[in-house]
């Protein structure tokens, strides 16, 4: 088990799912099918928490976390290393949790790359520590 | 962040629920940058409107937007559409495609849109020291390399953000100390259009996140200076060039900023750069002047080359200038443009138009950010030509406005 800080950009709830994780930076517009909430290169994103160094690409990639919402298919969080403004954007105007992770990339990758359990849990404490299983 | 009174009356809500999300996400954004308050700003710019671009899920959030009442709180320009205006041999989009990017404008219209334009330097000219809320980068070049005005280069859903409360975050390019040159590049004397937004696109290459102060480019035209700035951003994330001669109060900027490269652009490696790209002709190529759009006077200067020399040309191909319905026109002028298959398209911008869709095999422009994006965004190879050639293949020829 390993505990990461992070900072609430846009708050919500606790919560526990699935990671998905991409050790690559996400551009949402063109690698996210919104409509049944996959991201190519991570897999299904809906219900899970997304756990990602930052996003790429077009600015108009905010749009694309609102359809997430939109359509019912949003992450229950999303949890990046540098948050910025496309990401933040897209989090408010799609209501969906936003942290920043406080705790450096490099030891994140390491941790979930030498795990074989694909399939990881991670919980989000008080808005302050990201939990991984 | 500090905010006053009223900006606190919008977050909790007592401007309505739009003008609450709006400041919500300029308040989060300008946090996580670091500002420490919000400023007033004079004209906001929203860029990514194209049905193309945003599809269902921008129109359904720009519409949503207006249906909740959100109005612009301050002067408000679009970037242009997709071209459902537009047909190329006799083929046109599909209704549902225009009804849908129909109501992406209107809804911007409704919110108080006043004008659907990459230039909206020319809508209302920026003042030097003015705060701007503008997406679009050719257009953030311009305001803050050549008017000496003041914007980040916003991303479009935060710069619409923007427009609904009149404000931005005080931080970026609207700081003193962040509008000073990172490095400086001298460019090699060059000898046309093309070639100098070639360099500009090479610039941007080179130095993809650093303003530059750039010497040795003359601009004969103002068309070549907004040909270069729009191609060095297209290769470029900066906001701004400073360059020499042109940028208000360039002097003062270059004593304070700390140089810590220098690159020279040769002449030949720009003229590789134009020499691979250019397309000499091709029978049925769609061609396109107007990336950023034409100026109005660009448009009369073009209309006047072709008109005075008359007569249905002998290619079959087309030629598409692209500007903005203020330029105003004639319906007249453009029935008699027709005849030499040119077409005035106003609004409109090819680059955000599917034009694998209308059956266009590839497009020849002047413009090298169209040459950069057309085969990303718009589905079909792109080939550079200078202006005067391509004029030249419109009319009878002759002596060509540069």
């Amino acid at each position: 088990m390993i505990r990461l800080r992070i900072n609430p950009v846009v708050k919500g709830s606790d919560c526990c799912a699935e990671i998905a994780f991409s050790e690559k930076p996400v551009s949402f517009l063109g690698d996210v099918d919104a409509a049944n909430g996959i991201i190519r290169g991570i897999g299904r994103v809906s219900g899970r928490i997304l756990l990602i160094p930052t996003s790429v690409g077009s600015t108009v990639g905010s749009y694309i976390l609102y359809a997430l919402s939109k359509s019912g298919k949003a992450p229950l969080a999303i949890v990046a290393s540098d948050v910025d403004p496309i990401l933040i954007t897209g989090a408010i105007i799609g209501n969906v949790p936003l942290y920043k992770l406080l705790d450096s990339w490099e030891s994140v990758v390491d941790i979930l790359k030498k795990g074989t359990n694909k399939h990881r849990e991670g919980c989000i404490i008080k808005g302050e520590y990201l939990v991984i299983r | 962040m500090y905010l006053t009174k009223e900006e606190e009356a919008m977050l909790n809500g007592e401007f309505g629920e739009a003008v609450e999300l709006a400041i919500k996400v300029v308040v989060k954004v300008g946090e996580a940058l670091g500002a420490t308050r919000l400023i007033d700003v004079v004209h906001a710019h929203v860029s990514g409107i194209s049905y193309f671009n945003i599809l269902d899920y921008g129109m359904e959030f720009i519409e949503d937007l207006r249906n909740k009442g959100a109005r612009f709180r301050v002067y408000t320009t679009a970037n242009p559409y997709a071209a459902i205006t537009a047909d190329f041999n006799n083929k046109s989009f599909s209704d549902v495609v225009i009804n849908k990017q129909l109501r992406i404008v209107n809804a911007l219209r409704e919110m108080g849109a006043e004008a659907f334009t990459c230039a909206p330097y020319y809508v209302r000219i920026p003042q030097e020291g003015e705060h701007l809320a503008w997406a679009e980068s050719n257009a953030v070049l311009y305001a803050n390399s050549v008017c000496g005005a003041r914007t980040n280069r916003e991303g479009g859903p935060l710069a619409l953000m923007e427009a609904l409360i009149g404000k931005t975050y005080l931080g970026g390019m609207h700081l003193d100390e962040n509008r000073v040159p990172e490095v400086k590049v001298v460019i090699e004397p060059l000898r046309n259009q093309l070639e100098i937004a070639a360099a500009g696109y090479i610039i941007g290459k080179y130095f993809p996140s650093s303003i530059p102060y750039v010497e040795g480019i003359n601009f004969d035209h103002e068309h070549y200076l907004r040909g270069f700035l729009a191609a060095f951003g297209s290769s470029s994330n900066a906001a701004m060039v400073i360059l020499k001669g042109i940028t208000p109060n360039y002097k003062k900027l270059i004593s304070k900023g700390e140089v810590s490269k220098r690159e020279t652009i040769s002449a030949s490696e720009v003229r590789e750069f134009v020499r691979k790209n250019i397309k000499d002709s091709h029978d049925e190529a769609l061609y396109v002047i107007g990336c950023p759009h034409l100026s109005r006077q660009e448009v009369y200067d073009i209309v006047n080359y072709i008109l005075s020399r008359g007569k249905t040309c002998s290619t079959n191909s087309v030629l598409w200038l692209i500007t903005q319905s203020n330029v105003g026109l004639s319906s007249d002028l453009k029935r008699r443009l027709l005849r030499c298959r040119v077409k005035v398209y106003e609004d409109v911008c090819p680059i955000v138009t599917r034009l694998d869709l209308l059956g266009v095999s590839c497009v020849i422009t002047d413009s090298v950010k169209a040459l950069h994006y057309i085969p990303k965004l718009a589905g079909v190879p792109a080939f550079l030509l200078d202006r005067g050639s391509i004029l030249r293949i419109f009319s009878k020829g002759g002596d060509v406005v540069d």
